[in-house]
């Protein structure tokens, strides 16, 4: 053990001294130097240790890289060789977790976990497809893979949301610092969550290996077993009936069996270790391993995209089905299936938040945030995947989907136009079309129904012009009748006027005329329809003019007299005042002489013509009044009014009284 | 209006591509055989019926009741109908075919005449 003790003394060297640079690289290079095995790797948590010193600038982030994959190349092989490797892994990936949480950047332990191959033929090709994907982004099947790790890290990010104990949160790989730590804050609660923390820590430290270019294939290789031996282990819950019917067509059937055996002894082995704390290679480990399980399943599921697709559904099914299979079991095998699956459904979470890249990247991130909302829903619900579901997951991910089937949408069309075929004017076609935009139209609204021949374009201008119609000539009248039919009574008129020829046929239409215009008609014997028309216009048009003049009339009557101004006293005597009648009475001059304006010497100066001009009609007036001499004697004796007269009669016998 | 003299030679013959159409003031138009044949009922029994034309004759139909610029009027909307077949197939807009109003009625007649 005195590896471990070397170990342990540089580990907190370096935790000492995160500041000293050459220090640093001692010790790094130290650590190096040293023969680990994996089992020293995990006790101390070196692995995590160093992985933090990654991200450190100039050589001793280079240095402390080298470092971590040189680890997890060696917890690949030693998981290569003996199926106890997963046990080792799931603890790698456990103290991966931890040391995840720890460090802010999971770049190091990804490249770890790839570098951990379990020689799995089909990992290793989907690893190096990956990494050749990468660069080339052609490989379909390492867009698959890409995809399908996101999705798991995605996944698991979301569940270590949550909190979840699910297998979905253990392959979530959640970048964010304070998620880690959250999450092994949780992890220390229980095994079961830190188990699933570390999983997603080793998931993200995967992811984030698999983003940086420092690929390896022998790091995919290990990075795809150890991923899938990892999620079972994680997952701690899987029904042993969940994988049965999920397992479809997976091509890595005997791979399956191997992840499962893996599970198991992860299982066991991260059942066993209580601790939070594991040593960094482990998670790393842990983390590619789920990477590359994943890439293996992604492989395999691109492989038959369809049946991907068939699992792809059937794995949401089951996603949703076992919500609560979250427990940690110590069935191992079906639970690897389903931590597979989650890995499956973590990556393509992950990679919608994953960016760039290449193509891949897009049509994984694509059809990852597709399933990916999938996923999440099943992942809330703390379902341990199948593997066959995380593979189709995975596979649908990583190819450009051919038969990519998008999620069923509401056929709303279909229905609405189903009801509106069966009833004509049904409350549906109303709704229906309330919504919906309501297509516009712009030019002109021609309703053509077909092309229409010569014939009916010239009909057509002729309509429009029936005013200018004069001499048809030798037209036939079946072809001009549309076009006279339409015409009122004064163009009908002008027709006939200039083509006699037509007298009979007009006539008919003549007569159409007449029944709708003049209901009341009655053709006489030798009258002509064309008769009887004018005829009744005329009658129609007398009484018009009849009743307006009475209504004219009547208004005229009713009408307010408007003011006027008329001469008063024209041919008659000038009527003077009360006053003054009283005065000519009394004075004799009530009969006044006719005026005398016409032939009167003017006297009066020519002064101001108002005054010269009133002394006359005084003078005119009492002319006037003289005239009236006799007849207004009669009349001097002047009656009072009735009531007057009643009140002087009151006023006489009171006075006497 | 066709422009050149072979166009003029397909005429000759019962399987030539362009007829002639002579209007009544001597007005020569050629149009595509096809076109006329498929727009207009009459030109195509006329070309079909039993006077079918020899070898060596031009294929030609003399109207003495439709004058130049009513046959015009025809050959253009012969036209027309087959551009406006291509527009439906490619689903485009058909453009509006105008006929001047003042030879319109007798477009019409001749277009009753010549069922088109």
């Amino acid at each position: 053990m005195s590896v471990i003790s070397f170990i342990e003394h540089y580990q907190r060297s370096i935790k000492k001294n995160e500041d000293d640079e050459s220090r640093l690289l001692h010790c790094l290079e130290k650590l190096s130097n040293l023969t680990v095995k994996v089992s020293d790797l995990e006790a101390t948590g070196i692995g995590r240790t160093v992985n933090s010193l990654r991200k450190k600038p100039g050589k001793v982030g280079d240095t402390a890289r080298g470092l971590v994959t040189s680890w997890m190349k060696l917890v690949e092989n030693t998981a290569n060789e003996d199926h106890s490797g997963e046990e080792k892994e799931t603890i790698e990936h456990n103290g991966y977790a931890e040391m995840t949480s720890g460090d802010k950047e999971m770049s190091s332990p990804e490249n770890c976990s790839e570098k951990y191959n379990n020689g799995l033929g089909e990992t290793v090709k989907v690893k190096e497809e990956k990494s050749k994907s990468r660069h080339s982004h052609k490989d379909k099947k390492a867009v698959k893979e890409e995809p399908g790790t996101r999705h798991s890290r995605s996944d698991r990010k979301g569940e270590e949301s949550k909190g979840h104990e699910s297998r979905h949160s253990n392959h979530h790989h959640k970048r964010s610092d304070s998620s880690h730590k959250s999450r092994s804050k949780d992890h220390k609660d229980s095994d079961s969550r830190s188990k699933s923390k570390r999983s997603h820590e080793e998931t993200k430290i995967k992811t984030e290996l698999e983003e940086s270019d420092t690929y390896d294939p022998s790091d995919f290789e290990g990075l795809k077993i150890k991923e899938e031996r990892l999620s079972p282990a994680e997952v701690c819950k899987y029904d042993p009936e969940v994988p049965a019917k999920v397992k479809k067509e997976k091509e890595s059937s005997h791979k399956d069996k191997k992840e499962k055996r893996k599970a198991e002894e992860s299982k066991s082995k991260h059942k066993g270790e209580s601790s939070s704390k594991k040593p960094k290679l482990e998670t790393e480990r842990s983390s590619s391993e789920r990477k590359e399980r994943h890439d293996k399943h992604s492989k395999s599921s691109t492989t038959k995209s369809k049946s991907s697709e068939k699992i792809k559904k059937e794995v949401k099914k089951e996603k949703i089905d076992s919500p609560e299979t979250n427990t940690m079991n110590g069935n191992a095998g079906p639970s690897f299936e389903e931590a597979l699956g989650n890995l499956d459904s973590a990556p393509p979470l992950k990679k919608s938040k994953d960016k760039k890249k290449s193509k891949k990247d897009k049509t994984s991130s694509s059809s990852s945030s597709k399933t990916s909302s999938s996923t999440k829903n099943s992942n809330s619900s703390f379902l341990p995947l199948p593997l066959p579901r995380t593979e189709d997951l995975a596979s649908l991910l990583d190819q450009p989907t051919l038969t990519y089937k998008p999620l069923p949408s509401i056929p709303q069309k279909s229905s609405k136009s189903q009801l509106s075929d069966s009833n004509m004017f049904s409350f549906s076609d109303v709704i229906k079309n309330k919504n919906q935009r309501t297509k516009v139209y712009s030019g002109t609204k021609s309703a053509l129904t077909g092309v229409p021949t010569l014939l009916e374009i010239c009909q057509k201008v002729l309509l429009e012009n029936i005013d200018a119609i004069e001499h048809v000539g030798s037209a036939p009248f079946e072809v001009l009748e549309p076009v006279f039919s339409k015409a009122n009574a004064s163009q009908l008129l002008r027709i006939q006027h200039h083509n006699d020829h037509f007298y009979e046929e007009l006539d008919d239409l003549w007569r159409t005329l007449v029944e709708t215009e003049f209901k009341s008609a009655i053709k006489q014997e030798d009258e002509c329809w064309c008769d009887v028309y004018e005829r009744s216009m005329i009658e129609r048009n007398t009484k018009m003019s009849e009743l307006a003049a009475k209504i004219k009339a009547n208004t005229e009557a009713r009408q307010a007299p408007q003011r006027k101004t008329m001469l008063a006293f024209e041919h008659s005597l000038a009527k003077p005042p009360r006053t003054i009648r009283k005065q000519q009475i009394k004075n004799g001059t009530a009969n006044g002489s006719l005026p005398r304006n016409v032939a009167r010497p003017t006297y009066s100066e020519p002064g101001p013509s108002g005054l010269s001009s009133s002394k006359e009609s005084t003078l005119a007036r009492t002319v006037g009044l003289l005239r009236e001499g006799p007849s207004t004697a009669i009349k001097s004796k002047k009656r009072p009014a009735p009531l007057m007269q009643k009140t002087l009669q009151l006023m006489k016998s009171s006075y006497r009284r | 209006m066709t422009d050149t003299q072979p166009i003029e030679k397909n005429c000759v013959g019962p399987d030539a591509e362009y007829i002639k159409l002579i209007s009544s003031d001597k007005k020569e138009f050629l149009v595509k055989r096809s076109l006329a044949e498929a727009y207009s009922g009459t030109i195509k029994r006329m070309l079909g019926g039993p006077t079918i034309f020899a070898e060596g004759e031009p294929n030609q139909i003399e109207f003495s009741h439709i004058s130049s610029p009513v046959l015009e009027v025809i050959c253009k909307y012969l036209e027309h109908q087959a551009e406006v077949e291509v527009i439906e197939q490619n689903g485009g807009e058909i453009p509006e075919f105008v006929i001047p109003l003042e030879i319109a009625v007798n477009v019409m007649l001749a277009a009753d005449f010549l069922e088109c």
